[in-house]
């Protein structure tokens, strides 16, 4: 019953995930690309600078946050490029890359300190949302998707970290190479959980993270986390 | 709730979701950075006021209605069923935002929440429960959009009466043509209100400057925009457009009204003739020297209210601020001011509305920036924002004289 829960998480739900990710995105760059064009300017003035360099720069540095709430914007910054991080980290998970080996490192980059820093700042806005204004703003999709979210990096993280510097004497490390076995044969349509995953003595925590992670993926669509492709858009809107 | 009106209400939601509505619903991460970048929020702190509060009762009905997690699980972002409680709210929501979009700037994804009040004001509508006196004033301009014949007689009568104002004031023999009307191939087609002074002052201003000019028949002010109905609204503009394209003028110029002027601006889509404002206007005059002002002729202490429509969704900052320090010795700056400047609470169509309570409350925004300047004079180029900057004096009993741009003009224009 379990081994067939567990392989359910590690192979086809992580198909599945991926499908409603990359579906539901679609789906919604669809819908946008069919619906009408707003035939006037939404433009607020004044520009002080060309459309492309004004949207990356509200975009990547947040002047609003800043100037409203130097915290929360610190907070916004330092998930962002933790998470652009976790996104490069993941890549080495799938095989080598050479130019993400420029300044050579261990996999994974950082140390240990994406997963200690996305794990706080986390946190930092799941808490924000029990102080008003804020609780009254919140809809329970901030709170469950940030929950979720919290949950995948704490045991990402702990996984990391517990293999980076051999907790147990080294007993739970599970080597870079069985992550990529595992995730290349994934992409290669020819999924198998290597024996390095499936027999370490982490592996219930692992097919966890997996569990969690496809929830997150799956729950994107639904969730304000499209503003990762919206805010160019809106943005450029503001300026157009 | 009956199912026909949830039908029609239904309808409306879908018609209205646009492109930029489909961003700003989707897009919100409710993080709050908003919530208090709104004059309403700062005079009655409650959440229903903030950006965020108001933006979240449509969008709410938008994630019932139009997104797949809305029919399977509400409860996962709180989506909303039409009902008459949540019609109360869409009210309060619409009716509380004056459109002015200074949230537009402190949102960081840039998210325009009198986009999604436009569709608010739009369900009001076919709900039966829009404000009467501006769906009345809008009918009232599509009447006269589609029967305009019947009113040129009378309204060529007033011009005449206001022909010899202008006369008086520039010291002429005649007043015979002063204010022309249908002259095709004018250079300038003048747009104003129903108000006297809305012709008159930039009738001086015309004439001093030798301008090869025309009045329209309509007035700039659109009612079908402020209701929120886009039928009457386009109606209402396209009245202004079809004159012009008859006259063949090459500009026309707004009054101040500051949402005429970006409806017909920015919301049109491209026309062909250029698009002014009064103040643009009189600013070129300046520069070029077709028209002569007192320097320094006002030694009294004045600031400028940037009316929203103008200042932050239309770009015109510089131009009143360098006509009045022509004229005035002692300016003083709002703070905060430009795009950053606080609404003054009357526009969207709210000064026409029975809520002076509401907007005096409302306007304390204002109030505290044109206390803490210490001017005696407050000059502005926006019809409802006279109105309500004269509410706010009135409620909170400001030492203060309210002027249009224009009238400061003319008062220190030489003749």
């Amino acid at each position: 019953m379990w081994d067939k829960f567990f392989y359910f998480s590690m192979v086809p739900m992580v198909y599945l995930a991926v499908a409603i990710l990359v579906g539901g995105l679609l789906f919604k760059l669809i819908m946008v690309l069919i619906s009408k064009r707003f035939p006037g300017s939404l433009s607020v003035y004044p520009k002080r600078v060309p459309r492309p360099i004004g949207v990356a720069a509200e975009a990547f540095a947040v002047p609003a946050a800043f100037k409203k709430d130097k915290v929360f914007w610190l907070f916004i910054i330092a998930f962002h490029i933790a998470f652009l991080l976790l996104f490069i980290g993941h890549l080495e998970l799938i095989k080598e890359f050479k130019w993400i080996q420029v300044i050579p490192h261990e996999v994974f980059l950082g140390a240990g300190a994406v997963g200690i820093v996305l794990t706080i700042t986390v946190l930092y806005f799941l808490f924000r949302r029990f102080k008003s204004p804020w609780r009254e703003i919140s809809v329970p999709e901030d709170f469950l998707f940030l929950i979720f979210l919290f949950l995948t990096i704490f045991l990402g993280s702990h996984l990391h970290l517990s293999a980076r510097y051999y907790a147990g004497g080294g007993a739970f490390d599970i080597p870079v190479e069985s992550y990529r076995e595992y995730l290349s044969s994934l992409i290669a349509l020819k999924p198998v959980v290597p024996d390095g995953i499936a027999n370490s003595p982490h592996y219930v925590l692992v097919v966890i993270h997996i569990f969690l992670a496809n929830l997150v993926l799956m729950m994107i669509p639904f969730t304000k986390v499209v503003h990762m492709v919206f805010a160019f858009l809106s943005l450029n809107l503001k300026r157009k | 709730m009956e199912k026909e009106k949830i039908k029609g209400l239904k309808q409306i939601l879908k018609r209205r979701l646009n492109r930029p509505l489909r961003y700003y619903t989707d897009t919100c991460t409710r993080c709050g950075i908003c919530y208090d970048s709104c004059h309403a929020y700062y005079g009655i702190p409650k959440k229903e006021y903030s950006p965020v509060g108001r933006a979240e009762v449509v969008r709410k009905l938008y994630k019932k209605y139009t997104r797949l997690s809305g029919l399977l699980f509400p409860y996962w972002g709180d989506a909303t069923k039409f009902s008459d409680p949540v019609m109360d709210r869409v009210y309060e929501a619409a009716w509380s935002c004056t459109g002015c979009r200074r949230c537009v700037v402190n949102c960081p994804f840039g998210i325009d929440t009198g986009q999604i009040m436009g569709v608010a004001k739009h369900l009001l509508i076919e709900n039966g429960t829009a404000p009467e006196e501006l769906v009345m004033l809008a009918d009232a301009a599509v009447e006269k959009g589609k029967s305009i014949d019947e009113f040129k007689e009378g309204y060529r009568h007033v011009i005449l009466d206001l022909e010899k104002q202008v006369q008086q004031k520039l010291g002429l023999s005649s007043s015979e043509g002063l204010i022309p009307m249908e002259k095709k191939g004018a250079g300038i087609m003048y747009v104003g209100l129903a108000g006297a002074h809305s012709i008159v002052n930039p009738a001086i201003i015309f004439n001093a400057a030798k301008e090869n000019w025309t009045l329209s028949f309509f007035e700039a002010v659109n009612f079908g925009f402020f209701a929120g109905d886009p039928e009457k609204a386009q109606f209402i503009a396209r009245r202004i457009i079809n004159e012009a394209m008859a006259l063949g003028v090459k500009e026309v110029v707004i009054v101040e009204c500051g949402t005429a002027f970006r409806i017909l601006r920015a919301l049109m889509g491209k026309l062909p003739f250029k698009v002014s404002s009064i103040v643009e206007v009189i600013h070129r005059y300046m520069k070029e020297g077709r028209i002569r002002i007192k320097e320094g002729a006002v030694s009294e202490a004045v600031t400028y209210h940037d009316p929203c429509q103008l200042g932050r969704n239309g770009g015109v900052f510089d131009e009143p601020r360098e006509i009045i320090r022509k004229v005035v010795t002692d300016y003083r700056e709002m703070t905060p001011t430009r795009e950053q400047n606080w609404c003054c609470g009357g526009g969207g169509g709210l000064v026409a509305l029975d809520n002076e309570d509401f907007r005096i409350k409302t306007g304390k925004a204002k109030k505290d920036q044109i206390v803490a300047t210490g001017a005696k004079v407050v000059v502005t180029a926006c019809e409802n924002c006279v109105s309500q900057l004269q509410t706010i004096k009135g409620g909170y009993g400001l030492d203060v004289e309210v002027k249009y741009l224009t009238e400061l003009v003319c008062e220190n224009l030489v003749v």
